[in-house]
């Protein structure tokens, strides 16, 4: 086993106080900085970019992958405990997260994904050790009518989440999609619905729209209630707040899946953690027995989304390591980091520079399983803050919300974006509409365009048999037909059924 | 009672910091240093977001630059509208030296070449410096059996749709493309991508005939046969690429570069900029420097003064709005 040795080397590598200090103070800063609403893994290693021109090259990248990867870890915690999603990967992580929170299950949730996350993490990192030569040039047979087609499916088979009635769910996707359009358009360069703006000439940034409608919308619904909605939590006994061993196996399979999922996903480039969660969502939703708990509190909706975006993480460095390029907003600022080290990355990086690369990914396993330690640990301290700091909460979000957004780009347009998308998410609640539809709209609506119309132009005359010439769009699009064939035939079943006991009734 | 209370608190805490959000940070810096410049820390804006070419570039700048005057050099990533939004607010900065600005050329020449009542003047900045420039380079996938521009010609005229990639509608990338293929007399169809990465992911795919990028985003497949690099679009041939022609040797009379350049806003005390130049000057005989900022797939350019890089410009803008991108 090559690998193996040369994970060993690795492991060498990194196994002394002062890689080990800076493995520590990464995961940890991760953790709180991806804790925060809009503060994700990018603005982290943004942030502290400049403290590694102090360090030598392995400590400085043992840094930035631990807080990566603190990213994912800390993205739940907010998520789970106020509604407000810490990065757009932990956007379907608020869908059970949060409502278990309510059910006054807030420490048992944050255990049980921060066990999901080691488990995704770990399958994603035995998949970039051992998959790594395998899968390497694996995304480059995804070009934009294999996007095109696997967001398409995203979309459908995730569209309905939440949702009441098929019309709402309608008006709210377009509602999405009408956002996403907003911004310069790259085919063309003209300006849409940008109202002379130039901040909006980027679009609307999906963290912005997603801390908008989640943080603010829940301040204004929290200060709606004039009555106290809540009794205060108890001291809960520090059992309740672990899962037991048969909770653990109800969330085996979801964890498993979440991570496979997540892996192959997170490899595609164009994809990345966000995709990978929402897909493990409407997975463990659609083979679920009991869909309708999906969005009230369910185990696997929480244990299947966090496996698979910490998995999706690690699955991002594959294209990284093979062929140089970035898979997420993250990596990228990895492989800046990788640049201004001195390692030129390409196809040759794992020759060329293999100890450092091997030295990363050991770092890497080190730091998901002292994450996994932290994390726990961190428990019982949220679970308690978060029972003291009740009566503050919504000053507490809004002070969140306000910073994270603002650091996303330095900007104040950006926060008073958010503003607007908050009183947008309140009336949308108030009419009971579905904020994840939303969502997933405005996050996919620009991918499915923009992928859409290169293929087009990448065509030529053949136009648009282009999705049907490579095969794995068609694959992809034969999955939408029969996804949606198998829908109808449920729904005219279930209709015909209810006419017969309407008969029978008589 | 106590809940009503507690409620008003929270209204009030709220008000209080939608407050603060409308007041915004217009702390203003004193001017009166002049000599004994620089004597707290400078902020040096990067119009783009952290990760790419030009986030890389301006850091190892920064860091050359604080090393050469003693004085830490703070960088401030400010990305949105193509590096315009920045550069527009800029202008409201301080003019002492402190609030300089790094970044591609974009908002001076594409930015114009694409809308041309842009809302500043070119005599609102002080331009310092245009340390580096990085060229465009003409690539094909290795599998492609094209050897030489002629070859892609031949193609063309051949009746086969070609197509090629580039980071972006308006990106410097699709004017270097456009005029290439208009001087080359072929029609090649753009298929626009999201940053140079992609556009190389598609060309590694060979979802793309052809790719027209910067020379940083191919660095790293330069050794791998994986690529094959066909023409330079800027008139002097490249130190990583030593053995690619120009278009301009082969004929053809495209000579588009990209340059950085380093600018403050308008009026900044001669001391101050003489400072300055000085300093970017020195910092280029360090070779440590050099070998960092050609890693980049960036070239180190000669001194500029204000009105050559003025001057450049405004031939570039020229040069630009006679593109058809349409």
């Amino acid at each position: 086993m090559n690998e193996l040795s040369n994970l060993m080397l690795g492991f060498e590598a990194i196994l002394n106080y002062k890689v080990l200090f800076w493995c520590i103070l990464g995961v940890t800063l991760g953790t709180l900085i991806g804790a925060l609403p809009g503060m994700g893994s990018v603005t982290g290693i943004a942030i502290l970019l400049p403290l590694t021109f102090e360090l030598d090259v392995i400590s400085s990248l043992v840094l930035l992958t631990g807080i990566y990867q603190g990213g994912m870890y800390g993205g739940r915690i907010s998520a789970i405990l106020i509604n407000v999603p810490g990065d757009a990967s932990a956007v379907a992580t608020t869908f059970d997260g949060y409502p278990m929170a309510t059910q006054g299950k807030a420490g048992y949730a944050l255990s049980l994904s921060a066990l999901a996350s080691f488990i995704g993490g770990t399958i994603g990192l035995l998949g970039l050790v051992f998959l790594t030569p395998i899968v390497g040039d694996f995304a480059l047979n995804f070009g934009p009518p294999e996007y095109f087609t696997l967001m398409l499916l995203a979309l459908i088979i995730t569209g309905g989440l939440g949702s009441t009635s098929m019309l709402k769910s309608f008006i709210i996707i377009s509602l999405g999609l009408l956002i996403s359009m907003i911004g310069r358009d790259i085919v063309t360069s003209e300006n849409r619905f940008t109202f002379g703006l130039i901040e909006l000439w980027d679009g609307v940034s999906f963290v912005i729209v997603a801390i908008g409608i989640f943080g603010i919308s829940e301040v204004l619904i929290g200060l709606d209630k004039i009555e106290e909605k809540k009794v205060m939590q108890k001291k809960l006994p520090l059992k309740e707040l672990f899962p037991t061993v048969r909770q653990l196996k109800n969330n085996l399979g979801s964890t498993l899946r979440g991570g496979i999922v997540g892996f192959v996903i997170g490899v595609l480039p164009g994809a990345g953690a966000t995709i990978a969660s929402f897909f493990s969502y409407s997975v463990e939703k659609n083979i679920s027995k009991t869909p309708e708990l999906f969005g009230k509190g369910i185990d696997q909706g929480l244990s299947g989304v966090e496996s698979s975006n910490n998995s999706a993480m690690a699955g991002a460095l594959v294209p990284l390591f093979t062929l140089g390029i970035p898979g997420s907003g993250s990596t990228a600022i990895i492989l800046g980091a990788l640049i201004m080290l001195g390692l030129q990355p390409g196809p040759s990086m794992l020759q060329t520079s293999g100890n450092i690369i091997w030295a990363v990914i050991a770092a890497l396993i080190l730091a998901n399983l002292l994450l996994l330690i932290l994390n726990t640990l961190f428990v019982p301290i949220f679970t308690n803050l978060i029972r003291y700091a009740e009566k503050y909460m919504i000053s507490i979000i809004t002070i969140l919300c306000i910073f994270g957004v603002y650091f996303l780009n330095n900007s104040l347009f950006d926060v008073w974006l958010m503003i607007i998308f908050g009183v947008l998410g309140y009336l949308l609640r108030k009419f009971d509409f579905s904020l994840a539809g939303l969502l997933l709209a405005v996050v996919l609506g620009g991918m499915i365009e923009i992928n859409f119309r290169q293929s087009l132009l990448m065509s030529g005359s053949s136009s648009y048999l282009i999705f049907i010439e490579r095969p794995i769009a068609l694959v992809f699009l034969i999955i939408i037909v029969v996804f949606i064939l198998h829908n109808l035939i449920k729904n005219i079943k279930r209709a015909s059924l209810k006419k017969r006991e309407n008969y029978n009734n008589l | 009672m106590r809940n009503v209370k507690r409620n008003v608190l929270n209204i009030i805490v709220i008000c209080f910091l939608f407050v603060l959000v409308g007041c915004g940070t217009d702390e203003q810096g004193s001017s009166e240093e002049g000599n004994d410049y620089p004597t707290k820390d400078i902020t040096l804006y990067v119009p783009f977001s952290a990760g790419g070419t030009n986030d890389a570039a301006a850091r190892i700048f920064g860091k050359y630059l604080s090393e050469n005057l003693n004085e830490t050099v703070l960088i401030q990533n400010k990305p949105g509208g193509g590096g315009l939004t920045q550069t527009l607010n800029l202008r409201t900065e301080n003019n002492d030296g402190y609030h300089l600005q790094f970044g591609a050329e974009d908002p001076f020449t594409v930015q114009y070449a694409l809308d041309q009542d842009l809302e500043y003047e070119l005599d609102e900045y002080d331009f310092l410096a245009a340390p580096f420039s990085t060229p465009n380079q003409l690539v094909v996938h290795a599998d492609s059996g094209y050897d030489d521009v002629d070859a892609l010609i031949k193609a063309a005229k051949d009746g086969e749709e070609l197509t090629y990639a580039h980071a972006g509608a308006g990106s410097i990338n699709h004017f270097a493309g456009e005029a290439t293929f208009s001087a080359l007399g072929i029609d090649v169809q753009d298929v626009p991508f999201e940053g140079g990465g992609e556009s190389l992911n598609a060309l590694l795919g060979k979802d793309v005939d052809a790719l027209l990028t910067g020379e940083g985003t191919i660095l790293g497949q330069l050794d791998e046969g994986t690529i094959k690099v066909l023409a330079n679009t800027t008139n002097v041939r490249s130190e990583n690429l030593s053995d690619v022609p120009t278009l301009e040797e082969l004929g053809y009379d495209v000579d588009i570069n990209a340059f950085f350049f380093v600018f403050a806003p308008e009026g900044l005390p001669s001391d101050v900029s003489s400072k300055l130049t000085k300093a970017f000057e020195e910092m280029k005989n360090d070779e440590e420097f050099v070998e960092e900022i050609e890693g980049l797939g960036l070239t180190l350019e000669d001194a500029r003064s204000e009105d050559e890089i003025k001057e450049y410009i405004e031939e570039t803008r020229e040069v630009f709005s006679n593109i058809d991108i349409e």
